[in-house]
This record gives structure tokens, sequence and C-alpha cells, in this order.
């Protein structure tokens, strides 16, 4: 379980969160959406550590991020980031044990490569194990660093815009896999650019603005054209679709 | 599985590679005296032979000078690569080279000839260069061109205030500051000075390889690195000033030799991947083994002593073209 509490940071004289407040409960996935720099990605640094927020505090499963020492941290937290490089002549197999690091110098140990084959599998990647990363496509990219990050074995996920740069095959396969996380009780929280696909997997949408969360819930009740209009500045028209909302922009003239 | 690294099989690709370093070494340090390689050879052997004391005690210090600066060189490049995400990234490119001499030269204007003062204050200069560097590059992000542009920069700047300080020297100082620029392993240096700095360079070389797992922790990024439990400004520091000493001793003891950190760690990655636990300890052996047959290499052209800086850096800026291009087409990618 993830919580965000009162969250202040500002880039200099830019304030740019300003007491933002939000949490992921187990077996949840919540997407955090909003314009381009208004702040989805600091929160994400705030909540791994990268950043120290000016103010409020982050609660993962009940303690606070900053007493979560080292490695004690990786049973807590794992990251899929927005755009990772392909390390240079790794397999497959050996980037998702990058995930057991804390076991020490070998970590790649056959327990860990057990578990390391355990989440491929979960991914729908153990077909690539031996494969180099370099000749990935984004897609498979994508899972393996999920894989990697089920590897590491935290009971909270944190994904920075998982589905940039995929195809729509791709971005259903990487969505599917989160969907089979939430089964298995994990706290997922999801910077998302999509909002359509957003709203076929997610629990709840939060909308940051304007250094605020000024939207919180399920899809059907945050999608709307008012909320849509104040956030981005668009017009849009909000319709139900099988079963989730299609939020269609309108031409500007 | 094949391609998990084992203890067992670390071991064993260590011990190739260091056999593999031992016999270049060997064969550099026999290579231009006597008629041939066999006769060279029992000439290290022997206490006897007329040759005998010319390997040891003038040929044995300039190769284990070339092989602890090309090891240092060779590891500094490849935490700099890592830590900042950029496989371009070198001490000579990125100016620290350039900071450490403007350091040490500076003491020499001074009058401060010891290895001691000239050490201290090349390390003064090299992390000047590497802060002003960080700096700079943080408000891009760390972006590959920015960096490389923001190292150039800093390598000019230093450079010119080299030029400078070596316009004020007196005329008696000047050819030799001109040749240590060019990068030089002739320079006699006391074989105590050599232990000691071997001593230190293997120190920081096992102090680096402890945190392999950290270094490879980074490769997917500082979030993943961070969420792994890594402290990922902590690493970045001691990454920094670990390379910055490794420069500053490689400056004050041979003057500016350039590629050696872009090129061993990059060829060292190609052959054998990215896992860190391979990757410091082998780029440390190659990046010595390298150096030691450059300047054998420089050394075997008849009545012309290159620099060995010249030879590194017309093998490495092929190199480095070559990863500028793979940089540019993933990008564009």
């Amino acid at each position: 379980m993830i919580d965000v509490n009162n969250i202040r940071f500002a880039y200099g004289e830019k304030r740019l969160l300003d007491g933002v407040s939000f949490s992921v409960r187990d077996g949840e996935v919540v997407a955090l959406a909003g314009p381009n720099s208004v702040g989805k990605t600091t929160i994400l640094r705030i909540i791994v550590g990268l950043i120290k927020p000016q103010g409020g505090k982050v609660m993962i499963d009940g303690m606070n991020a900053e007493n979560l020492k080292t490695w004690n941290k990786a049973d807590h937290l794992a990251v899929v980031p927005q755009s990772s490089p392909k390390p240079e002549r790794m397999s497959v197999l050996e980037t998702v044990l990058l995930g057991r690091m804390r076991s020490g110098f070998s970590f790649d140990s056959k327990e860990n490569v057990e578990i390391a084959t355990d989440a491929l599998k979960r991914t729908n990647t153990a077909h690539l194990s031996q494969r180099d990363v370099t000749t990935l496509s984004g897609g498979e990219w994508q899972r393996v660093l999920i894989a990697r990050a089920l590897a590491q074995g935290a009971r909270n996920l944190l994904l920075d815009e998982p589905t940039t740069h995929l195809d729509l095959p791709h971005q259903i396969e990487v969505m599917e896999t989160l969907r089979l996380l939430k089964r298995e009780g994990k706290a997922i929280l999801l910077v998302a650019h999509e909002i359509n696909l957003a709203t076929l997997y997610a629990d709840r949408i939060l909308f940051l603005s304007n250094g605020r969360i000024v939207a919180d819930g399920p899809p059907k009740q945050v999608l709307v054209r008012e909320t849509i209009r104040e956030v981005y500045g668009v017009d849009v028209v909000c319709v139900e679709h099988s079963g989730g909302i299609l939020v269609v922009p309108k031409r500007a003239n | 599985m094949s391609d998990v690294l084992s203890l067992r099989r670390w071991f064993k690709i260590v011990s190739i590679a260091t056999g593999v370093a031992g016999f270049l070494f060997v064969l550099a340090l026999c290579v231009g005296y006597a008629p041939n390689l066999i006769a060279s050879l029992k000439a290290l052997l022997s206490r006897e032979d007329p040759n005998h004391s010319i390997l040891i005690d003038v040929r044995l210090p300039r190769v284990l000078l070339g092989f602890i600066t090309g090891a240092a060189l060779s590891l500094s490049g490849a935490l700099l690569q890592t830590t900042l995400h950029n496989p371009l990234a070198e001490p000579y490119l990125l100016g620290v080279s350039s900071g450490g001499t403007f350091g040490a030269t500076l003491a020499s204007l001074l009058g401060a000839t010891s290895f001691i003062s000239r050490s201290s204050s090349a390390l003064a200069g090299a992390l000047l260069a590497i802060t002003i560097v960080y700096l700079l590059a943080s408000s891009t992000y760390f972006h590959p061109f920015s960096l490389i542009l923001i190292g150039v920069a800093v390598n000019a700047a230093f450079s010119s205030l080299v030029l400078l300080l070596t316009a004020m020297l007196a005329s008696h100082q000047l050819q030799q500051t001109v040749y240590f620029l060019m990068g030089t392993l002739t320079r006699p240096v006391e074989i105590d000075i050599l232990l000691i700095v071997a001593s230190i360079v293997a120190v920081l070389s096992i102090i680096s390889i402890l945190h392999a797992n950290h270094f490879n922790a980074l490769l997917l990024g500082d979030e993943t690195a961070q969420s792994s439990g890594v402290n990922v400004k902590r690493l970045r520091a001691l990454a920094f000033i670990i390379s910055s000493i490794l420069a500053a001793f490689c400056v004050s003891l041979t003057g500016l030799i350039g590629f050696v950190g872009l090129l061993v760690p990059h060829l060292v990655r190609l052959t054998f991947g990215s896992d860190h636990r391979i990757l410091l300890v082998l780029s440390a052996v190659s990046g010595g083994a390298f150096l030691v047959v450059c300047d054998a290499v420089a050394r075997s052209v008849p009545s012309l002593a290159i620099p060995v800086g010249v030879l590194t850096a017309l093998c490495g800026s092929p190199i480095l073209i070559i990863l500028l291009w793979r940089q540019a087409k993933r990008s564009i990618e």
C-alpha cells in the first residue's frame, strides 16, 4: 500500500506540487494522469526517494519511506521506468536477475534463477529468456522490465508511462500483464498518458493539475467533460463503451 | 544456465584475462632491447646477462607505469560511463584529465615538484572539473550529447588555462611540459612512488568491484536502482571521487593520455557484456595491457619516439566517431 500525504515540491521558484495526497491500496491499479510537465514523474521520483519533498511524507506498507534503508526498500517498492536503456550484450534472464541483486555478489544463484524464471512466466516472456535484450521489440522489453520488477518481489509497483512508444497490441499486452499482477494483490501506481487505455484497466484515475489532485475516483466518475476541460483545457466527448468510458477530443473548429 | 555468471565462471574469466595481460606485460618488457625476443627473455631471466639490469631497472618501471596508468584510466572510464548512463563518458573527454593537468601544471609553476604536491594539486583540478561537468549536465538530465558538449567545453576551458600556465613557464621547463601534455611514459618515476600508486589503484579497484552490484542496478536507470535499495546519489559521488583520484594520479605521472577510458571499457562491454562484476575487473586488466602494448608499439618505431598519448588518440578517435554515430542512430530510432 502506498500513501502519499500532502506532498509539496518546487523547482526553484516554480511550485510543482502543492499538497498532493492520495493512496493506492493492495490489489488496486491507480492511473495518475495530467498534462505534460505537471509533475507526475516527480511524484514517482519522490515516492522512490530520488527527490526529497519540501513538505509532506510518503508511507509505504505503513512505514515512512525515508526510513526504508538500502536493500530493505527492494521488498516494498519496484519501479518500471519510462524508457530504460538496454544494456549491451545482456540476456533477458540476466536482466531479470538484476532484480535479485540484494542477494550479494553471487546474485544469480539457483534459487534466484528460479525466481527470475517464474517472473518471466508471469509476464509471458519465458520464451525470450536467452535472447539478447538489444534484439527485443518495445513491447517485449517493457514486459521484461516488468518481470525484473516482479523478480524483486516488492509488494508495490510503480510504472512510468509503460505504454509510451508502443503500438496497440503491445499496449494491450502490457496492460493485461498489469491486470494479472493486480489479481496477485500488488498495489500498482501507473503514470498514464493514454487515458482511454487507462480507463479499461485502472480501478481509479487521479488527475493532477496545478500542483494538486483535482479528481480521484473510478473512471466513470472522473472522466467527465468538465474535468477534462479543467485539466487539459480541451473540449471532449465522453461516451460509454464496452463497460468503460471513451474520451473523444473535439476538433478545435 | 550457460549465460548466468557463477563465481566459478567469474574466477575463470578473470584468471584467463589476468594471464593474457601478464603475458603481454612480459612481452612488452622484452620488446626493443636484445636482437630478438628470445634473447630478451634470456636477459630477463639471467642476472649475468648485460641487458638484465637495463630491463629490470629501466624498462620494468616504464612498463609498470604504463600498466597502472592504463588500468586506472580504463576503470575511471567504466565508472563514469555507468554512473552518467553514457558510453561516451571518460576522464579525457569530460575534461577531468584536463582539470588534473591544470592542477599539476599550476603546482609545477609554483615550484612544487614533489609527487605528492603535484598529485594533490591534480586531484583538486580533476574534482573541480567533474563537479562543473556534473552540475551543468544535471540541468540537462545527463542527455548524452549535452554531456559530451559540456565535457568539450570544460576540456577547452582547462586546456586554455594549461596553455596560459605553459606560456608562463621558464624555457627549460617548456619542452618537458609540452611532451607531458601529449601523454608519455618516458618520464622516470621512482619505483617506491610506482608501488604506492599501484596500491592505491588496487584498493580503489577493489572498492569499485565490491560495489559491482550497485553499478549493475544503475544499468536500468536511477529510479530502478533507487527502488532496488541503492543510494544513487552516494554511489554516484563515490564513482566520481574514485574516477577523479585515478585520473589525477595518471595525469601526475604520465600527462594527458586520452581515449583509453573510452576504448577499453567499450570493447570489454561488447565482448563480455554489461555485468559490472566482469566489466570492472576486465576493464582494469585490459586497460593496463592495452597501454603497455601501445607503448611497446610506440617504442618500436625506429628513430621516432612517439608519445603513447598520440597512439591512443589515433586508436580511440575512430571508436568515438562510431559511438557517436550509434548514439545518433538510436536517437533517430
